[in-house]
């Protein structure tokens, strides 16, 4: 193994680490089995967690060398003990019960090995592949790299870059990256975009079978993974769909926490949602979309609906600093309201911006067909009751805001919108949306199929 | 409706510290019932969820096959590409920035140097000596991410000079061309 997996590896265990004692501390594990099962969700909660701490340290005018990386991570993995301690987490004691032998766990095993295969495939292209996307040159990488060189966001190198208002989590994964190899190699972080999509399969898979039969999570899991702008985009050195997975495990979280309202999934949702908002601009769009979509199939109950608000509000409360940064020190803004003359452009392109925003959302050619299924799933959910119906509400409201704020993007951006249907962001932001549609299938089909396992309402907490 | 699938030992609602494995139960608490969907609101439900399966079944025994054969035959093309350097510099080379401007940048100008990068005016005298509209529009922003440590500076105050299809008549007096090929410079301004 040379230096730079070597480096790769040793950060990625490090925020193994940080989340395992993190999840510790919010659930504790009963068994081993159920550890290994939750060590997905842990790595997700390690890099976000210890990633979003970073971005502060940054934004205080430190820097991430190794000493500071270890002492991020280290916090993180502190703060879970404590929480544990105090909080009297169990730890594993037995082994916990397998799995039976049965048709269903044939299929999920079946399909959790397709799913490894690809994900072997991935990982072999993201040892060797160029450097990709030209976003991930124009300002993601010199931005880690100016990190890595420079000691900090500082220095004025740093704010000469373009989309210099952009949020910092990325840079800071990737400087971080380049702190554990030792030098800052661009294409090598392609493994770390590799590590986000296995860490996010597992989270998923974990997540999904709280819910549905484990062969119907790992059936869409598979199909996540053969989405064509996900295997066209992933391993490039950018933020798109690090956005679209902290998304949609942000939705995952908050799903399972109205089914089963336990504290630790509501943390989980808290944390996924804060690294969505700090990966890119669009992720507060994102949050908020979803936290609406939330508000809009809970309104009957606000013990379910308030601590959404409640833990959105305060995901975002931690973008605030960056916010002051930038605007304390004059950067230009990248947002499109500040690009164009207001937040209404009188030039008549809403329909053709709407028509376009659609046009990208529904093609077979970016997302296969996961898009429309969802919906068909979702609006059959509908006509039914109990959690199911929930759930159609939740993603049906979600999505049409997604849509609408994608056209608000295009509709303020401008311009020929003909010509944009590669230019602009909107091909890579409508990512979020196919994402949630394939993940979120089984979870609008199952009650389709057992509508008795989801009538029964959410128990008490 | 005898085909349905039923829950089975693998699914359901779990919560912590169950191993999902066997003790099923619904959220009520209940042992699960296994009553079948009889309306014909709930056959409609049944038939649009199992068809929503057979699209995605067959979406990934047809797809699966192609990603992964996609994915291996891109790293076979790819593996022609060797080290860190490499990885940059071929994609630089895909812009149209030659390949040895990019080596002997790298190599030449000391890490951490200021530099300037120096075009013809406009596209169409870039374009007039064999300079790509595609790398004359990103050439500067791919050799500030190449180059770093170093910084881009006005030509005034860079210590070196990276031109590529630029008069170099204004700083041959003043300037010790350390690099030349393919229509491109580099050189050590004294100052």
């Amino acid at each position: 193994m040379g230096p730079v997996m070597q480096g790769l590896l040793e950060l990625n265990l490090l925020f193994l680490a940080a989340g395992l004692a993190l999840l510790w501390g919010l659930r504790g594990w009963q068994t081993w089995l159920d550890l290994l099962e939750t060590v997905g969700i842990a790595f997700l909660l390690g890099v976000t967690a210890s990633v979003l701490l970073a971005t502060l340290v940054l934004i205080l005018g430190g820097s991430l060398s190794t000493a500071v990386v270890l002492a991020v991570c280290g916090n993180v993995l502190l703060a879970g003990v404590v929480l544990g301690i105090v909080c009297r987490r169990p730890l594993p004691r037995t082994l916990g019960e397998l799995p039976g032998m049965s048709l269903a766990t044939i299929a999920a095993a079946l399909l959790s090995v397709v799913s490894a295969g690809i994900l072997v495939a991935f990982f072999r292209l993201a040892r060797i592949m160029p450097l990709g996307g030209a976003d991930s040159w124009q300002f993601w990488l010199p931005k880690s790299r100016a990190i890595f060189y420079f000691g900090g966001i500082d220095g004025a190198f740093f704010k000469t870059i373009a989309r210099p208002s952009y949020p910092l989590l990325v840079p800071a994964l990737q400087a971080m990256d380049f702190r554990l190899i030792g030098s800052a190699d661009g294409p090598a972080v392609a493994v770390q975009y590799w590590f986000l999509l296995a860490g996010f399969i597992l989270a998923a898979a974990a997540l999904l079978r709280r819910l549905v039969p484990a062969w119907l999570g790992w059936l869409f899991l598979a199909l996540v993974l053969v989405i064509p702008q996900l295997d066209q985009r992933l391993l490039n050195a950018q933020a798109d769909w690090t956005l679209d997975l902290l998304f949609v495990g942000s939705a995952l979280f908050a799903i399972c926490w109205l089914r089963t309202p336990e504290m630790w999934l509501l943390a989980c949702y808290g944390v996924m949602a804060a690294g969505t908002i700090a990966t890119k601009r669009e992720g507060t769009l994102f949050a908020v979309c979803l936290a609406a979509g939330i508000v809009l199939a809970t309104l009957r109950s606000w013990r379910m609906w308030l601590p959404i608000v409640g833990v959105t509000a305060a995901a975002y409360a931690l973008s605030i600093p960056w916010l002051l940064w930038w605007t304390s020190r004059h950067l230009v803004s990248d947002n499109p309201h500040e690009q164009a003359s207001g937040l209404v452009t009188p030039d008549g392109h809403l329909w053709p911006a709407l028509h376009l925003a659609l046009r990208i959302v529904f093609s077979y050619d970016f997302w296969l067909v996961f898009v429309p299924l969802a919906i068909v799933a979702a609006l059959a959910a509908l006509t039914g009751g109990g959690f199911g119906r929930k759930l159609a509400v939740i993603y049906l409201s979600t999505g049409l805001l997604l849509v609408a704020g994608f056209t608000w993007i295009l509709w303020i951006f401008g311009g020929t919108l003909d010509e944009q249907f590669q230019s602009t962001p909107i091909p890579r932001a409508a990512g979020s949306l196919a994402l949630l549609s394939t993940v979120l299938a089984p979870l609008l089909i199952a009650p389709l199929l057992w509508p008795d396992r989801y009538a029964a309402p959410p128990p008490a907490s | 409706l005898a085909g349905a699938p039923e829950p089975s030992d693998d699914g359901g609602i779990r919560r912590d510290g169950e191993s999902g494995a066997s003790e099923e139960a619904t959220l009520s608490g209940q042992a699960t019932t296994r009553a079948l969907p009889v309306s014909l609101a709930a056959r409609g439900r049944l038939a649009v969820g199992l068809a929503c399966v057979a699209v995605a079944v067959v979406a990934l025994v047809w797809k699966a096959p192609q990603v992964f054969n996609a994915l291996n035959a891109s790293v076979r093309a790819d593996s022609y590409v060797q080290g860190q350097e490499g990885r940059s510099l071929t994609v630089g080379d895909g812009l149209g920035i030659p390949y040895d401007l990019q080596v002997a940048a790298l190599t030449d100008i000391p890490k951490g140097s200021g530099y300037a990068v120096l075009l013809p005016p406009t596209a169409q005298a870039a374009a007039a000596r064999n300079i790509p509209s595609l790398a004359y529009g990103v050439v500067p922003a791919w050799l500030e991410y190449l180059l770093l440590p170093d910084t881009p500076a006005p030509p005034a105050a860079g210590r070196y000079l990276i031109c590529w299809g630029c008069n170099t008549a204004p700083w041959d007096s003043r300037t010790t061309w350390i690099w030349q090929g393919q229509g491109a410079s580099i050189g050590l301004v004294r100052r």
